[in-house]
């Protein structure tokens, strides 16, 4: 250096060659800025959870929202059995040619009944008759539908029957099909015919008489009880706060550190004495949680829970704004070190400028837990809840401490994608009607570390919070 | 990426691409921009200025040179500006009264050379500092930094030289260079 500055006239060539290749690392900020002026502020990525949970709302709610028994004339106190069976038969629904042959049940009405109107037809269909082949039991198939059809339009008649015998046993359920075919088309359909149809058109006869047939499907499809469900949004103003554990780098990384000279410049602590909660000054944030849940009544006191919620939890550093140096985070790797250099612009212990880092992560959580009403009275009452909530963070914005305690850098390639959360909360419940409003604290506990098991200090994250949620019990 | 890619996708506006390009230059700019700011901050905030220009002007570069030295060109100007705009380049305190200022060396950190050497340029009355960075860094010559700098060519050529030797004196006194060997002179040899 010296020997080119002392040629003549080279002052300007000296301070360019010494300058021309410095590098200064810029702040992450400055980007963001950038392209915030460039593009405009970019989508908050929260807005299309909140636009998922009312798709998914919105789906649930239209799957389990049926018509309630009370919109028909019938007397379901005298169906109870048959409603059971009904939601029974639902529950196990019928294969191909089991459809078929239910198909071919009139109506799932009785015996009696059966043969009435089975017994005209056949007459007619005797008139008609040909030699039973393939194709005339095809032919008979379309007959079958007319069968039905006619039935339809008796079938308001019919529904007292179904009353007053009182034990209307599905017809295909406890007679052997092959009888019933028999017994209905009395020669005019083969056995040939009715193996053969259900392959071909398996699903005609049902869907032409759903449609043909709107009282009669009406006293076929009771509603599927839903007096258990309530739907409930909840929103929660919390406060996060961090618990750190510096174990693993006082057993693992300080060992190693301290057994290699220092002449290989290994990052050393501050202070191997200090524990990182003394070297660290964190504070907490506020943080929030919305959600959407179904709540299914297991019993008059216990109720099953099952939703979706968004949750932002945050805490505050304070820092300095420093000159670049490196960040070196030693990270685990089966037992050895592995150390990673990083710039960074945030020291922890001195520089020229006191600084604040936000720690934020947005979390879309499935809580899935129990509520029971401890206390139940006519308006008023007191209720517990837990749940376990399987999480995933989807957009972070982290500062990572380094392993040497000096400096923090730019975590977020470090953050655990997957994590379990548990929360727990007792609420005073407000009754009025169908409506419930619950108000009380809730405590959230964040299970596994928010950085990667490599990152050897973990880091817990805990929310204290007011719970108030609305319920809209069905 | 190719630097032709690169430049392809900042016509398109594509965010990436910008991203590419921001990562490749702007710790070099931002290097250019702490020698004429005050602070990191405002180093900083030239360095995004600067930025916003390059990406909105993209369509102005016609190839005919480096792209590097027409980022440089832009960063440069934005820092002149920025100085003017926000009132920490004035002519009439630094440019004239800076002989009479105290230069605070002992605020120097010690760090790594290049750098060290930066912070002593920083050390200078922000006029001297301006024109030593467009003269002597920047090859910008006195008639230009004159327009530049809404100053007489005469000024920039003094304040330059008085920057130059106030630098040296420091760079000497850091022990970042040696005093120059001064030439024998037989004259002088003679008066003694």
């Amino acid at each position: 250096m010296d020997r080119k500055y002392n040629q003549d006239n080279a002052f300007e060539q000296f301070l360019r060659e010494e300058l021309q290749d410095h590098r200064m690392y810029p702040a992450d900020n400055v980007w963001k800025k950038i392209r915030t002026d460039i593009h405009g502020n970019p989508a908050w990525p929260a807005l299309t959870v909140i636009s998922l949970l009312i798709i998914v709302g919105l789906t649930v709610s239209t799957l389990l929202i049926t018509p309630t028994a009370r919109q028909f004339n019938f007397d379901t106190s005298n169906l109870n059995k048959i409603e059971k069976q009904m939601v029974e038969q639902r529950m196990h629904a019928p294969s191909p040619k089991e459809a078929y042959y239910h198909a071919i049940e009139p109506q799932h009405l009785t015996q009696h009944a059966i043969k009435q109107s089975m017994a005209t037809e056949a007459r007619d269909a005797t008139a008609n008759a040909a030699i039973p082949t393939i194709e005339t039991g095809i032919k008979n198939e379309w007959q079958m539908a007319g069968v039905n059809m006619k039935n339809t339009i008796t079938a308001q008649q019919l529904i007292p029957v179904v009353k007053e015998e009182n034990t209307p046993a599905v017809v295909a359920e406890k007679t052997d099909l092959e009888t019933v075919a028999e017994k209905a088309w009395s020669g005019n359909i083969t056995k040939i015919a009715l193996a053969a149809a259900p392959e071909k058109t398996p699903l005609h006869i049902n869907l032409s008489d759903e449609k043909l047939i709107p009282a009669v499907n009406r006293s076929l499809q009771f509603p599927i009880t839903n007096k258990r469900i309530g739907f409930q949004f909840y929103i929660t103003p919390s406060t996060s706060y961090r618990s750190l554990s510096d174990a693993e780098v006082k057993e693992i990384v300080q060992p190693n550190n301290n057994a290699i000279s220092p002449a290989q410049n290994l990052p050393l602590a501050l202070s191997y004495t200090a524990g990182v909660n003394e070297v660290v000054r964190h504070r907490p944030a506020m943080g929030l949680e919305v959600g959407l849940a179904a709540l299914y009544n297991i019993n008059t006191r216990l109720k099953f829970k099952a939703g979706v919620q968004l949750n932002i939890r945050q805490y505050h550093i304070e820092t300095f704004r420093s000159a670049n140096g490196i960040a070196t985070i030693s990270l685990l790797n089966n037992g050895s070190i592995e150390n990673l250099n990083m710039f960074s612009s945030y020291n922890n212990t001195v520089g020229y400028k006191q600084e604040q880092l936000n720690n934020k992560s947005y979390q879309v959580a499935v809580p899935l837990g129990v509520q029971w009403d401890i206390f139940k009275g006519k308006q008023f009452g007191i209720s517990a809840e837990a749940t376990v909530q399987p999480t995933y963070s989807f957009n972070s914005s982290v500062f990572l401490l380094s392993t040497d305690y000096k400096n923090y850098t730019d975590g977020n390639d470090f953050v655990r994608r997957w994590n379990v959360n548990t929360s727990a909360g007792i609420h005073i419940n407000f009754k009025s009607g169908s409506n419930q409003w619950q108000l009380g604290p809730q405590i959230r506990y964040q299970h596994l570390p928010t950085y990667t098991n490599r990152y050897p200090i973990k880091e817990y994250l805990m929310d204290y919070g007011i719970r108030l949620a609305y319920t809209k019990q069905r | 990426m190719t630097e032709q890619s690169i430049l392809a996708g900042c016509l398109n506006n594509d965010p990436s691409a910008q991203r590419e390009l921001y990562n490749r230059y702007s710790p070099k700019m931002l290097s250019v921009c702490y020698r004429f700011a005050n602070s990191r901050e405002d180093a900083e905030d030239m360095l995004q200025e600067g930025f916003i220009k390059v990406f909105t002007q993209m369509h102005t570069f016609q190839n005919k040179g480096a792209f590097e030295g027409w980022i440089r060109r832009i960063i440069v100007h934005t820092c002149i500006n920025f100085l003017k705009k926000n009132k920490k380049f004035s002519n009439s305190i630094d440019l004239d009264q800076a002989d009479y200022l105290e230069v605070r060396e002992e605020t120097m950190p010690s760090v790594m050379q290049a750098r060290q050497i930066i912070e002593c340029i920083r050390l200078l009355p922000l006029g001297y500092r301006t024109v030593l960075n467009l003269y002597a860094m920047e090859g910008y010559s006195h008639k230009e930094i004159a327009d530049m700098l809404d100053i007489e060519e005469s000024t920039s050529r003094s304040q330059y030289t008085r920057a130059k030797s106030m630098l040296e004196a420091i760079l000497i006194k850091k022990r970042i260079i040696e005093q120059p060997r001064e030439k024998f002179s037989w004259a002088a040899a003679f008066k003694q």
